[in-house]
């Protein structure tokens, strides 16, 4: 602790000027803590890159990521293919921008799905309190007392193989820890005086919940998704190598190193270099969401 | 510890895995495929194929099977296998050991290396050596495994030819006799060399993959501990009564920051399970996940629930176990329900 100490004797003559209390936000927070952290930036810039890619990707990819050409099939990394091409003679490289792309936006709607099933029973069971809140919360722990992701592999095994189900069967195990975050938030800000306030100039339960405590919920549920973010694309890529997310001939990133895996023992390429893409794109998120940790972290905040 | 706390836990427990069981039954349910259609093969006859149908009770509706099954579980029986025509508890007791093995293995190796490495990171914070843990760490958490598998295949087994890629033993070699199902301690027990070493190159591998998730947890949990603990004031007296630093790092300071690091071990003990689905499956390992897997394949209702029910079991079990360290290894913490 590097707080001055003052002599017992001094108090009762000069009181020292009141210790001013730095009050700093979350995003002041963030933005001090971000910039003695290298590997944070670093974090942002691959992500920021990732996110550049998948959005451009049409602009940025040299080929068709779907296009066959089975005379150029196998190519090592090197020559008019940058990195190489797969079984199909299709460029890897494109296939790897493509599948950002796929991969992003599967694991943002995993998310959003995970985020609004939380905020509706975790807001219910915030406000609402007493046997509701009971029961919903001991529905929200059932899920986690069971390893999430083989879950996930049953609920996807059992609506068969596509995208959209390996999404589903996702966002079916990731809710409940943002259904406790919303809880815990709510019964914090339900406590404040505004909420009285606006009880008594006659707002309706909705209206306070949407209006007045779910705002100011928010900001907590959006850091837990970025943190999600890397777990989670590579929890849709694990489905969609096991054969039960994105199907052929989808660029999907945890497919190709499916079928890369034929060929591990003399193309290594084919299986590897997706795989550096998924390694990338993830390392930028766990850089961000680590980042996030920190700052979030009340120990590791100086004084 | 108060007894009444243990009780309630353990209620909690029955409860959930109650509900574990009635969502994993209403899912596994909810597949279209026929296992009976799969068994009798196609050109079966409709009278045999309504006598396997009563002989593991798929004629009953829906309901009337799912309290059959949790009756059934009452008594320790989880019903017969459709695909292996055993007793699903014999067949999890067989697959069981392996899976163990593995997770056991790969605990031993985070703990190896991922102790060291949160300590190295704490004592160097916001230096070189501790950006260095935390890129090691975080990149073990943003490889999928499977990948991780493959590229050790690749390097290890393809490339270098220095380690097996798959199984738990070589074809050649018998297993050793069984006392407590783990191939490394039965055969140094029965003073098998050549099979001992040949069990545990075979672990390397798969262990090593199934680490790598955890390391990055175990890491960031003893670093932050660590700095913790570093703060606190009996760290000053230690240094101030002229210990070595060495000491003040190892006697003072880890011993401590231990407590929540145990925790956080025995929840990783319980998460490793997801990973080890994958691992087995890509190294061919006979343990519970590739047990799974061909289950799950072949819509095999009674080895599914089998593995449902063992998995949240043991996944409870360790957190359990998690809650229980924290409150006896630090005195000051007393779980008491309710009494705050």
């Amino acid at each position: 602790m590097s707080t001055r100490e003052t002599p017992a004797g001094e108090i009762a003559h000069i009181a020292p000027p009141p210790k001013k209390v730095v009050q700093r936000s979350l995003w002041q927070n963030a933005w001090r803590s971000l910039r003695r952290n290298p590997l944070a930036i670093a974090g942002f810039a691959l992500l920021g890159f990732v996110i550049a890619m998948a959005i451009f990707a049409p602009w940025v990819a040299p080929h068709d990521p779907l296009e066959v050409k089975l005379e150029d099939k196998l190519l090592p990394p090197g020559g008019q293919y940058l990195l190489g091409t797969d079984d199909m003679g299709r460029d890897l490289l494109s296939r790897c921008i493509y599948g950002f792309r796929i991969s992003l936006r599967a694991a943002t709607v995993v998310l959003a799905l995970a985020c609004l099933i939380g905020i509706c029973l975790g807001g219910t069971a915030g406000y609402l309190g007493g046997k509701i809140d009971n029961l919903l919360m001991r529905m929200t722990d059932m899920f986690l007392a069971f390893p999430g992701y083989i879950l996930a592999l049953a609920i996807a095994g059992a609506l068969g193989p596509s995208m959209t189900n390996a999404i589903i069967s996702v966002a079916a195990v990731w809710w409940p820890w943002y259904a406790r975050l919303i809880r815990g938030q709510v019964l914090a800000v339900r406590q404040n005086l505004y909420i009285d306030a606006a009880r008594s100039i006659g707002a309706g339960h909705i209206r306070i919940l949407v209006r007045h405590i779910l705002p100011n919920c928010i900001t907590p549920l959006l850091v837990l998704a970025t943190m999600d973010l890397g777990i989670v694309i590579l929890v849709l890529a694990n489905l969609s190598f096991l054969g039960l997310g994105a199907q052929p001939p989808e660029p999907e990133l945890g497919y190709m190193i499916a079928r890369g895996r034929l060929y591990f023992m003399n193309q290594w390429w084919v299986a590897t270099v997706p795989g550096v893409a998924i390694f990338i794109m993830a390392l930028g998120t766990n850089l961000v969401g680590d980042a996030w940790r920190d700052i979030l972290d009340p120990r590791t905040q100086s004084r | 510890m108060r007894p009444r706390y243990v009780v309630q836990r353990f209620m909690w427990m029955l409860v959930s895995l109650i509900g574990i069981s009635l969502i994993t039954f209403v899912v596994s349910h909810m597949v279209p495929a026929d296992p009976i259609r799969a068994i009798a093969g196609l050109r079966a006859k409709g009278e045999q194929v309504e006598e396997l149908r009563r002989r593991y009770g798929l004629d009953k509706p829906l309901h009337e099977q799912y309290i059959r099954w949790v009756v059934n579980l009452t008594r320790g029986d989880l019903g017969i296998s459709i695909r292996t025509g055993q007793p699903v508890r014999e067949d999890l007791q067989r697959y069981a050991p392996a899976t163990a093995e593995l997770a056991l293995a790969a605990m031993f190796l985070t703990v190896v290396v991922g102790l060291p490495l949160g300590v190295i990171a704490a004592l160097h914070k916001d230096r070189f050596l501790d950006h260095l843990s935390r890129i090691i760490a975080l990149s073990g958490v943003s490889m999928p495994i499977f990948w991780v598998a493959l590229l050790l295949q690749i390097i290890f087994f393809s490339r270098l030819n220095l380690l097996p890629a798959d199984g738990r033993l070589d074809i050649m070699l018998s297993p050793p006799p069984q006392v407590t199902g783990f191939y490394t301690i039965d055969s140094l027990l029965a003073g098998d060399w050549a099979t001992f070493k040949n069990a545990v190159v075979h672990l390397i591998l798969p262990a090593t993959t199934l680490a790598f998730g955890s390391l990055a947890v175990l890491t960031r949990m003893v670093r932050s501990s660590m700095l913790d603990v570093l703060g606190e004031d009996y760290i000053r007296t230690a240094r101030a009564k002229g210990l070595s630093e060495r000491r003040v790092v190892i006697a003072h300071a880890l011993r401590n920051a231990l407590i929540p690091t145990t925790t956080t071990m025995a929840l990783l003990m319980g998460a490793l399970m997801g990973g080890v689905f994958l691992v087995e499956l890509m190294f061919s390992w006979p343990g519970l996940g590739f047990y799974a897997m061909r289950s799950i394949s072949l819509v095999d209702f009674p080895a599914i629930m089998g593995v449902a029910v063992l998995m949240t079991v043991i996944y409870a079990f360790f957190n359990f176990v998690a809650d229980l360290l924290y409150g006896f290894l630090d005195p000051r913490i007393s779980i008491e329900g309710g009494n705050s």
